[in-house]
């Protein structure tokens, strides 16, 4: 009976990640920041979405059963993928913890101390982890309709200053094409998550694994263009374009739905925060499995390094910049388990029946 | 008792986060200015502040409505916080500028898009409309009755003029984008303060290095319909003269197409212009074809009327010409915008109108 309590179904796997994927985007829209063209951004996120399809075929492949041949314990190869998915995912979560600690005292309370945040957050996160996979599903489940209800809001309210003119498409260039998907791989960083949660899902690992993907390219391209549309040559000015179109409607559905934006932000932070914190600890159990606390200890590591990188910005930076980049999503995405795949032998081998079962699939 | 347990903690992280709320740093909402209306001028390098805040006059939560309900500070300085900080000590009370309901800038408002900046991280809606006035501090001076507030009186008014085409909305994100980013221009409605009452008056052009030339309320309507600002509710009156013969009709709907096209170095804009009409009044019996025409002629007349005053004899981009370039002639733009003055002074506009009569 414990053991089923542990399971997501696929529904829930998909929502749990997708949700992850809609906290960064809330935070960064990246046409809008750096002026770069629209059809470059868009193409970028269609192109990255099918590597991100690519590099998870290991992952779907080896099913149930992902975590524990990445990670196997009698292989020094294991130990050492889960060092390292341990340090993408202390300093993911770091990651995320300082989006919002940013957004926070830039946008609602620039007096505050920036860490009273990130240890206020910490600690509601640390609570969330430990509930396991099946809270964090059943949340994003929840979070999912009440973003969407907000989502829906902000295009009711901002449709109406849509225009055609502000959606002009330009030639890409293939340089620049190659740095855009580099660059939007590195904020899909929960793809690396789904080879730790694969072996939570209860069927149809395939459907979840390619639902979210789709879910959220279709997410992804839709705010790119309703900001470009309604925001236009704004949106390079405004540091939070997605909030900026929340707050654009204005008079005609709420006065000011910054209020709304900020509830759901808040609680996909924690959410994303959470998820990843709750994989760091059992990454722990796998290098330490004598180790206690480990969910707290995962915290104060992630306390620390954003303390560390706040205060010591210009010789961190590169560090940090490089664990979360695009790079190492490929890596731990894709490369890991699929070296793992080729290691354990399951390519070109007829799978047993409990192997089917383990993968989640029919029997027929 | 496990559940006992849960229940304690959670009753006491739900007591935690009311009763602790606000502890530290908060600010009560009576030591607060709510800002409502907000001119902003410069001159020789000083910045001032006019502002108008709200004050029930009740005394109570709930406003007496036949009140302004509002009070008027300024202040000034060498940068715009430093005005807004002077206004803040002659309020007594923090200033909130999160419900500004309008935007004011006068003259010395070189830069919109660099001094409106500071504005728009967030502490006032990307969507607050900005206007004109010569003498910002006199509308934030006069107090209007009639409403909650007297800044909802203010925007009332603004609302009923632009709905009948004589004003037209421009938002501070649309002000600083089309002023800052594209370098083009933006029209803004100049609001004038007279004989304690406020009044729209036309349009003026804003631009990079500052505000100048008029539209008068006529021609208005012909920048609200190529700009396709036309929204629900707003109808436009259109009086008509046929053979002698006297009519008016109302726009009741309308949606703007524009294109732009080069040849031969020369831009043509296009615009096509599909208009809902309702014959309003028509006493001396003209034909429904004959009003509808009547109708179409005075359309294309405004909208060239707006054309040609922001366009030709202003050099103004007011309708986005440059963002047609960019989207419909990709491989002009360039050449457009090392030298977009002078092709905007020799374009060409085309206008079409279509329309539909309801009964």
């Amino acid at each position: 009976m414990e053991e089923t309590k542990r399971y997501i179904g696929w529904g829930q796997f998909l929502l749990l990640l997708f949700m992850c994927r809609v906290f960064t985007l809330m935070t960064f829209v990246p046409f809008a920041r750096d002026g770069e063209g629209l059809s470059l951004r868009l193409t970028a996120a269609a192109v990255s979405t099918a590597v991100q399809a690519a590099l998870l075929i290991p992952v779907v492949l080896l099913g149930r059963s992902a975590t524990s041949v990445i990670l196997d314990k009698n292989n020094i190869c294991g130990t050492v993928a889960a060092a390292l998915y341990l340090l993408f995912f202390l300093f993911y979560t770091a990651n995320s913890l300082m989006h919002f600690q940013r957004f926070l005292s830039a946008r609602f309370f620039p007096y505050a101390d920036s860490l009273l945040w990130i240890a206020v957050i910490l600690a509601v996160c640390v609570y969330c982890a430990c509930l396991g996979t099946e809270a964090l599903g059943r949340s994003a489940v929840l979070l999912f309709w009440i973003f969407i209800i907000a989502l829906a809001a902000m295009v009711f309210s901002s449709a109406g200053d849509a225009d055609s003119a502000n959606l002009y498409f330009e030639p890409l260039d293939a340089r620049g094409l190659f740095s855009a998907v580099l660059d939007d791989l590195s904020r899909n960083g929960e793809i690396c998550a789904a080879a730790f949660l694969a072996g939570r899902v209860r069927d149809k690992l395939r459907c979840g694994v390619y639902g979210f993907l789709t879910a959220k390219l279709v997410l992804a391209e839709t705010v790119m263009l309703l900001i470009a549309a309604v925001l236009g040559d704004f949106a390079v000015l405004s540091d939070y374009p997605f909030l900026a179109l929340g707050t654009f409607g204005g008079e005609r559905f709420i006065q000011r739905s910054d209020s709304l934006y900020l509830i759901v932000w808040t609680i996909t932070a924690a959410l994303n925060a959470a998820l990843f914190l709750h994989i760091a600890a059992e990454l722990f159990g796998e290098v330490f499995p004598k180790m206690r606390f480990r969910t707290a200890v995962s915290a104060l590591l992630v306390f620390g390094i954003l303390f560390a990188v706040t205060t010591a910005r210009g010789s961190l930076e590169e560090l940090y910049s490089l664990i979360c980049s695009g790079w190492a999503v490929i890596i731990l995405a894709g490369i890991i388990p699929l070296i793992a795949l080729i290691i354990s032998g399951k390519i070109g081998r007829r799978k047993s029946p409990s192997e089917k079962i383990e993968r989640g699939e029919s029997l027929q | 008792m496990m559940k006992i347990k849960r229940r304690l903690y959670l009753a006491a992280a739900a007591l935690t986060a009311l009763l602790f709320t606000g502890c530290f740093g908060g600010t009560e909402v009576g030591e607060r200015a709510f800002v409502q209306l907000m001119g902003l001028e410069k001159e020789d390098g000083i910045y001032t502040v006019s502002l108008q805040l709200y004050k029930s006059e009740s005394g109570t939560a709930e406003p007496d409505v036949s009140k302004a309900n509002s009070v008027s500070v300024s202040g000034s300085g060498a940068t715009v916080q430093a005005a807004i900080a002077d206004a803040e000590t002659e309020a007594g009370k923090k200033i909130f500028l999160g419900h500004i309901k309008m935007l004011i800038i006068g003259s010395g408002i070189e830069n919109p898009s660099d001094e409106l900046a500071l504005f728009l991280d967030g502490s006032v809606s990307p969507a607050c409309p900005v206007a004109y006035s010569d003498d910002p501090a006199a509308v934030t001076e006069t107090l209007l009755t009639d409403g909650s507030f007297s800044a909802e009186q203010l925007m009332t008014i603004m609302s009923l003029t632009a709905a009948q085409g004589k004003t037209v909305y421009t938002s501070a994100a649309k002000l600083a984008a089309d002023t800052g980013v594209l370098d083009c221009a933006a029209a803004l409605p100049i609001v004038r303060a007279e004989n304690k009452t406020v009044r729209f008056d036309g349009l003026t052009f804003a631009r990079k290095n500052g505000t100048a030339g008029y539209l008068s309320e006529e021609d208005a309507a012909g920048v609200k319909l190529l700009l396709d600002a036309f929204e629900s509710g707003d109808k436009i009156t259109v009086p008509v003269t046929v053979d002698g013969k006297r009519a008016a009709a109302f726009i009741t709907g309308a949606k703007t197409s524009l294109k732009a096209e080069e040849s031969e170095d020369v831009l043509t804009v296009s615009a096509h212009i599909k208009l809902k009409l309702y014959i309003a009044e028509n006493p001396d019996g003209i034909s429904e074809p004959l009003i509808e025409q009547a109708v179409r002629e005075s359309v294309r007349d405004s909208c060239i009327g707006a054309f040609s005053s922001a366009v030709w004899y202003n050099s103004c981009d007011l309708f986005g010409i440059k963002k047609l370039v960019r989207r419909d002639c990709p491989g002009f733009y360039e050449r457009y915008c090392e030298n977009a003055e002078s092709y905007l002074e020799d374009s060409s506009l085309s206008v079409s109108v279509s329309d539909r009569l309801i009964n």
